[in-house]
This record gives structure tokens, C-alpha cells and sequence, in this order.
């Protein structure tokens, strides 16, 4: 599906939020894809990600203990894709001359600003194979919450995070309840897949409790 | 989904957390509004009910539909046996070869983000696009509710059925995708949701997309953030 992408926001914003997808072609490569997942996760784990897991492994924020070991451990095999989030282009860069370099032979997705994706990949000694852009939102708009809270909530494609707890964290940071950073990781809690940037979500939260949105 | 009424404390702390606003509270009694409910499951999992009085009650045909197209955690037992609301679409398009060059594929994912979706509006896109001569994408799970192929139409007790989002996806020549992008727009214009539109082809060898230029040319303006494909898997697919 198309969980990553319309993720909103500025440009600037956007700069700061890279969702790396990984995956086995169901009947065609699922051997041994196991080992490569897990390999594949022990890589992004040296690159120290904002975000990393999925729906089956827990992710940084639901798990317990030692957060990356136990996401690895929890890897079952071929179903659903396994996520991570960078917030910067040059590790982002890294991360995929290194699974180049590692011929898992497993299908790899970014989310991110074409024009720099571009650019890790070049990086990484790798060229665009397709892409799927977004052509916005339409209908009936007038029912869709405010652009500030949809820059944080379109963070889980699936549509977990609600725009009133959006909102309730906003409120709760202007009365000194809450930190901004404890808020962003509340919220990424019901994002059970990973592809929630709690960093981007932060800076997005301060802004909020400051400003008119 | 449902709230055990003599457990709960009427501590509200689950009202934000439902994505639907499903929540509400009358004559200080905290209740799961069932029709607008589209048992994702977020209370259940995250509000942390300090009593645990939200629990998940068993899902009969047809409400059963929304559990499987909200909650990602269920799969759609009955059809693909796959979790979540979509296919492998361009994920794994460098082995598998689904789009080839010149190839389009459209997604149009109803309900998102945040509103939800019944069926009926889901219906007039199935219908609308079936009726162009659209072939509708099999792998999806959202092809198994239809009941008549040969007209996009769904059986009529489930229309009033309310999901998270459910996504219409369907391949094309390039040669359509002006008249496509004129329905869709038409389709926008009645519909009582919003959704999200999704655009996706192989890239030249230059890095160059030609499809950009043909969606802008149709009135609609491309993001600057995208999924690309970065071309790893392997067994490489190969074009004829």
C-alpha cells in the first residue's frame, strides 16, 4: 500500500524525514529472506535511526530494553515491509551504499524529497527504478483537520494517529504538562509499522505550542 | 469495539486517541459511537485505559470489513490473507516488472487522511472507473467485495459500512491518463470524503519521470516528496 506516502509538509520540513522501506517480492525472492531482513536491519541499526521495526518486530518506541537486538530478534520472515526513518540525507546515503554493497537482493523504497533521494542514491552507486508520486488530497476537503496537525498525522499512512490527541499534545506542552519530545513519542505509539519520525514530530510540536496553527 | 460501562471510571483520557472521534460522552456516560467506529483499534491499544473497560467484541459480516481495512494489524481473512489496504504496487516493481516502462498505475486511496470512508463512496469509483473500461487491481483486497465485476457494483448490505481508508488502485497506457484524471475530478465533486491520489511509473534512464509533466499538464500538481524504488531487489525484472 501506500503508507508512506502523503506525508505533508514544508519543504523544509519534508528535508528532515527520509522513510526507508524494505521488502521481499512475494513468489519471487522470499528465500532465505529471513536472514537477509534481519541483515538488513543489523545495517540500519549501526546508522543510529530516528525510527526502526514493524507491525510484526514493535518499533523504537514500543519496545523494551535493548530496542534494535530485540526488533532483529522479532523478525519473522517474508510478510509486511520492515521500516526505519532517517532525518538526514547524507546517513540516508550511507545506509544504501551499504545494502548495495550487501547484495540482500531485497526490494528497497525511500520516502522522502525526490531531489535528494536522488542524490543518495547517486551516492550509493544506485538509480531511480520507479516511483510513485502524490497528486494531493481532493473531495470533499472541508472535512479534513487543520494542515499544522495533518504535517504530524499523515506520519502513519495507516491513519493511527488522531488529530484531536494532536491536538490535546499541543495543549498539554502550552500548560507545561508535557515535554515536546515525551508528546511526539506518545503520539508515535499507535503507529505500529515504524515510519513515524519522532524527531521531525518534536520540532513540528514546538512550533505548534508557540504559534497560531 | 466497546466500552464496558459498569468498569469504566469516566476518566476520558481514550477520547483523543480515536482517529474517527468516535468517543463521545452523554449524561456522563463514555460510549463508542458504533456507527461512526471503525474498529481500528487504536483505543483499545494505545489509550492506556487505566481500568481496561475498552475491549474488542466479535465482529460479524459485514462489520467485520472494517476491522480488516482499519486495523493493520488484521488480515483479510476472507480474500488475500494480507495485512493493510494495498498491494506490493511499485515496491517490488524492480523484480516483479507490474509496471513497465510506459505503464501507469493510479491509486486512489478514499478516506485519507483522517476522514474515513463508507463504502457507497468507495462504490462510485469502482463503478465510474469500470465503466471507462478500467481494469480494477485483483491483488487488492478491496476487489474482493465487489459482486459484479462487470459493473465496479458492491453487494448492497455492505455500502453503509465505514472504513479507516480503502484504496482503488487500476493500470493504464499513458494515452488515458488525461480522460482518467478528468473522472477522478468529476468523482471529486459529490463526494462526501476525501482521498488521496497516488501516480506511479518507471523512471528513464536519465533520472527523468515523463509523467509529471503529463499530470500538471491535467491540473493537478505532483509533491515534492515521493516512494522511489532505488532498484536493489533482485532477481532483477527484465523488460520485454
Amino acid at each position: 500500500m501506500t503508507h508512506s506516502l502523503h506525508r505533508e509538509g514544508s519543504r523544509d520540513n519534508l528535508n528532515n524525514d527520509f522513510v526507508m522501506l524494505t521488502t521481499v517480492a512475494v513468489g519471487y525472492n522470499e528465500e532465505n529472506a529471513k536472514e537477509k531482513l534481519k541483515e538488513h536491519f543489523r545495517i540500519i541499526a549501526k546508522y543510529d535511526p530516528v525510527n526502526m521495526g514493524s507491525h510484526g518486530t514493535g518499533h523504537l518506541y514500543t519496545c523494551k530494553g535493548s530496542c534494535a537486538d530485540t526488533i532483529i530478534d522479532n523478525v519473522k520472515g517474508k510478510s509486511h515491509t520492515h521500516n526505519a526513518v532517517f532525518s538526514d540525507i547524507e546517513t540516508l546515503g550511507k545506509v544504501l551504499k551499504e545494502l548495495n554493497d550487501a547484495e540482500l537482493g531485497l526490494s528497497v523504497i525511500i520516502s522522502g524529497v525526490y531531489d535528494e533521494v536522488k542524490k543518495a542514491c547517486e551516492y550509493a552507486g544506485l538509480k531511480p527504478h520507479t516511483v510513485n508520486f502524490s497528486l494531493g488530497v481532493h473531495g470533499n476537503t472541508a472535512k479534513l483537520a487543520k494542515q499544522k496537525i495533518r504535517e504530524i498525522t499523515t506520519m502513519c499512512g495507516h491513519g493511527m494517529i488522531s488529530a484531536n490527541l494532536v491536538e490535546k499534545m499541543v495543549a498539554d506542552i502550552q500548560k507545561g504538562k508535557i515535554t515536546p519530545r515525551r508528546a511526539a513519542e506518545k503520539l508515535c505509539h499507535p503507529c505500529y509499522c515504524a515510519l513515524f519520525n519522532v524527531e521531525r514530530a518534536e520540532s513540528l510540536l514546538k512550533e505548534m505550542a508557540v504559534n497560531s496553527y | 469495539m466497546k466500552i464496558n460501562f459498569e468498569m469504566c471510571i469516566g476518566c476520558e483520557n481514550c477520547i483523543p486517541y480515536c482517529p474517527m472521534g468516535a468517543i463521545e460522552v452523554k449524561d456522563e456516560v463514555v460510549f463508542i459511537n458504533s456507527d461512526e467506529c471503525v474498529e481500528c483499534g487504536v483505543c483499545l491499544s494505545s489509550a492506556n485505559c487505566p481500568v481496561e473497560a475498552i475491549y474488542q467484541d466479535e465482529l460479524e459480516w459485514p462489520r467485520v470489513i472494517r476491522s480488516q481495512f482499519s486495523n493493520p494489524k488484521k488480515p483479510h481473512k476472507s480474500s488475500t490473507k494480507r495485512h493493510g489496504r494495498g498491494t506490493e504496487e511499485m515496491k517490488t516493481n524492480d523484480v516483479t516488472g507490474r509496471f513497465k516502462r510506459g505503464e501507469i498505475g493510479l491509486g486512489i486511496e478514499l478516506g485519507r487522511p483522517g476522514v474515513g470512508v463508507r463504502l457507497r463512496e468507495f462504490e462510485k469509483f469502482t463503478v465510474a472507473y469500470t465503466k471507462l473500461g478500467l481494469e480494477l487491481e485483483k491483488a487488492n483486497s478491496a476487489y474482493a467485495l465487489i459482486q459484479d465485476p462487470s459493473t465496479g457494483k458492491l453487494p448492497p448490505e455492505i455500502l453503509d459500512e465505514k472504513l479507516m481508508s480503502i484504496i482503488v488502485e487500476v493500470k493504464f497506457g499513458p494515452e488515458r491518463l488525461q480522460e482518467v484524471l478528468e473522472e477522478t475530478k468529476k468523482l471529486a465533486k459529490d463526494l462526501d470524503t476525501v482521498f488521496s491520489i497516488s501516480i506511479i511509473s518507471k523512471v528513464e534512464d536519465n533520472g527523468f519521470v515523463p509523467i509529471l509533466d503529463m499530470v500538471k499538464e491535467a491540473g493537478f500538481k505532483p509533491s515534492v516528496n515521493c516512494k522511489t524504488n532505488v532498484g536493489l531487489g533482485r532477481p532483477l525484472a527484465e523488460e520485454v
